[in-house]
């Protein structure tokens, strides 16, 4: 779903964006050394959706029953199937490539032009490759992590692969705006639980969104397998210092300064309500 | 010289030696992960029992959150999201943390479980990881998140094994949360993150009705 929300034109502007940053920048600050600039984007891609994108999605969502969502949605991920055709075959896979052509083939011709995934029903697997994934399992890492405009997360490697991915969408071939905003909204509806959901249960939404784009793509590079988590992550930090009594049994002891006001805030640092 | 007067009793002493290694080993040979395992299931299953049981969504909730508080070690939790910020917390703060964040977590959770009312859990498997912790592997089944994988760090605590990460879909609860939290407390310390997450928890990480979510003890305005 990475690339779905954006526009043709956007992601060659977005692309030329990602070159130069990409001259300019050197990784080793972590995976996310354009900060300032990826906060910025995401707080104009937060105003976008949430005062344009989500509200719309939402009246389409009441209207379109989901089972024709659904069938949207399958519709536009068929198109996707020469993409991952190609690379399966890149990758090696030649039994996946076959998959594809089967399923592609099954769901043109038995399911409605693509609109019913039969192929799933009799068992055909669904695989999603695209550039960004073969040229990582080639081993080029993701650099630097990267907010575009509109399009929202993204690494320099998946931006710069993006083209390629556009190449082998036959829609491309099409002139079809109208189409394009179909895509874009029926995508968003499909999510509207799960971005919201996913807005309240974060304190830093930004870090989240990161966090999870850049997890998620090692996992579609490593087909599905969660990456290692390193044993570090388990290990608690010099034992001595927890002197932490066990509290959950009694919730009744709230420290004295919980109390008062809900809004007491820290002695005027923190000036930033999240909205 | 083929005597051999000590061949006798070899197979003998071989077979005390090795009743004796059983006797030790008897509990040794107890395999964690399936212990892990079947701890975790019963949990999976109470939970699918309240869904598919009567109550409103707001009881059903309450209930899956007091199962959770049961199987899960939010100290435990508490501790590796902040893991060397800890010790910038006052005891105190510390408590407040945990309290506050294990209201949360457990908020979350009921939420993001109270959906997959008609879903399957799958348990696929469970692994044993180099610390001795064990990973306990599910799966939804069904549903628009068909296949979604959620997996369960264990860790055996206090003779009970306990949930101390939910990685789903590869994504852990802990790292994601520690990278959240630490940037909060690098900009505004230890009172900005409590701010933040009793925010949060008054809010309602849920869409609550008001009247709802008495866990949040606090004099509600």
């Amino acid at each position: 779903m990475r690339s779905l929300l954006l526009p043709q034109g956007l992601r060659a502007a977005a692309l030329l964006g990602a070159a130069l940053l990409l001259g300019a920048c050197s990784t080793e600050q972590g995976p996310d050394p354009w900060r300032p600039t990826n906060e910025k984007i995401f707080r104009f891609n937060e105003g976008f959706d949430k005062s344009l994108l989500e509200p719309v999605a939402k009246g389409y969502d009441g209207i379109m029953p989901s089972f024709f969502q659904a069938m949207i949605g399958t519709f536009f991920e068929n198109l996707t199937v020469p993409r991952t055709f190609v690379n399966d075959l890149l990758q090696g896979k030649p039994l996946a490539a076959a998959q594809d052509v089967g399923r592609l083939t099954v769901n043109v011709l038995a399911g409605l032009v693509g609109f019913v995934d039969v192929a799933s029903e009799i068992g055909i697997p669904k695989n999603d490759e695209d550039f960004g994934q073969t040229v990582g399992r080639w081993g080029v890492g993701p650099g630097p992590y990267l907010v575009v405009p509109f399009a929202g997360p993204y690494n320099v490697r998946d931006a710069l692969a993006t083209p390629l991915d556009i190449a082998t969408n036959p829609s491309t071939f099409v002139n079809a705006t109208g189409a394009t905003v179909v895509r874009i909204v029926n995508t968003r509806a499909q999510y509207l639980e799960e971005i919201e959901q996913a807005r309240k249960d974060s304190i830093d939404f930004y870090v989240f969104q990161r966090d999870a784009f850049l997890t998620s793509r090692e996992r579609e590079i490593l087909d599905g397998k969660t990456p290692e988590i390193d044993d570090d992550l388990y290990e608690l930090d010099d034992e001595d210092l927890y002197d932490l009594e066990e509290v959950e049994e009694s919730p009744t002891q709230q420290p004295a300064e919980a109390q008062p006001s809900e809004e007491a805030p820290a002695d005027g640092d923190s000036p930033d309500e999240t909205p | 010289m083929e005597t051999l007067p000590m061949k006798r009793p070899e197979p003998l002493a071989l077979s005390a030696l090795l009743s004796l290694a059983l006797l030790f080993a008897g509990p040794a040979l107890a395999d964690p992960a399936a212990d892990a395992r079947s701890a975790m299931q019963g949990t999976i299953d109470e939970v699918l029992k309240v869904l598919r049981g009567p109550g409103s969504d707001e009881q059903q909730r309450a209930q899956i959150e007091t199962l959770a508080k049961q199987r899960f070690d939010f100290t435990t939790m508490s501790k590796l999201v902040l893991k060397r910020d800890w010790k910038r917390f006052s005891a105190p703060e510390q408590t407040e943390f945990v309290t506050q964040f294990t209201e949360y977590l457990s908020a979350s959770y009921g939420t993001r479980i109270s959906r997959y009312k008609n879903e399957q859990v799958a348990t696929l498997g469970a692994r044993n990881e180099g610390n001795g912790d064990v990973t306990v592997q599910t799966a939804i089944k069904g549903g628009q998140f068909d296949g979604a994988t959620v997996d369960y760090r264990m860790r055996l605590l206090s003779g009970k094994w306990q949930v101390i990460d939910v990685v789903i879909e590869g994504i852990s609860l802990v790292s994601n949360f520690r990278q959240q939290f630490a940037d909060v407390i690098a900009k505004g310390g230890p009172k900005e993150l409590l701010r933040r997450i009793k925010e949060k928890n008054e809010a309602g990480i849920v869409d609550a009705p008001p009247t709802s979510q008495p866990a949040a003890a606090q004099g509600t305005r």
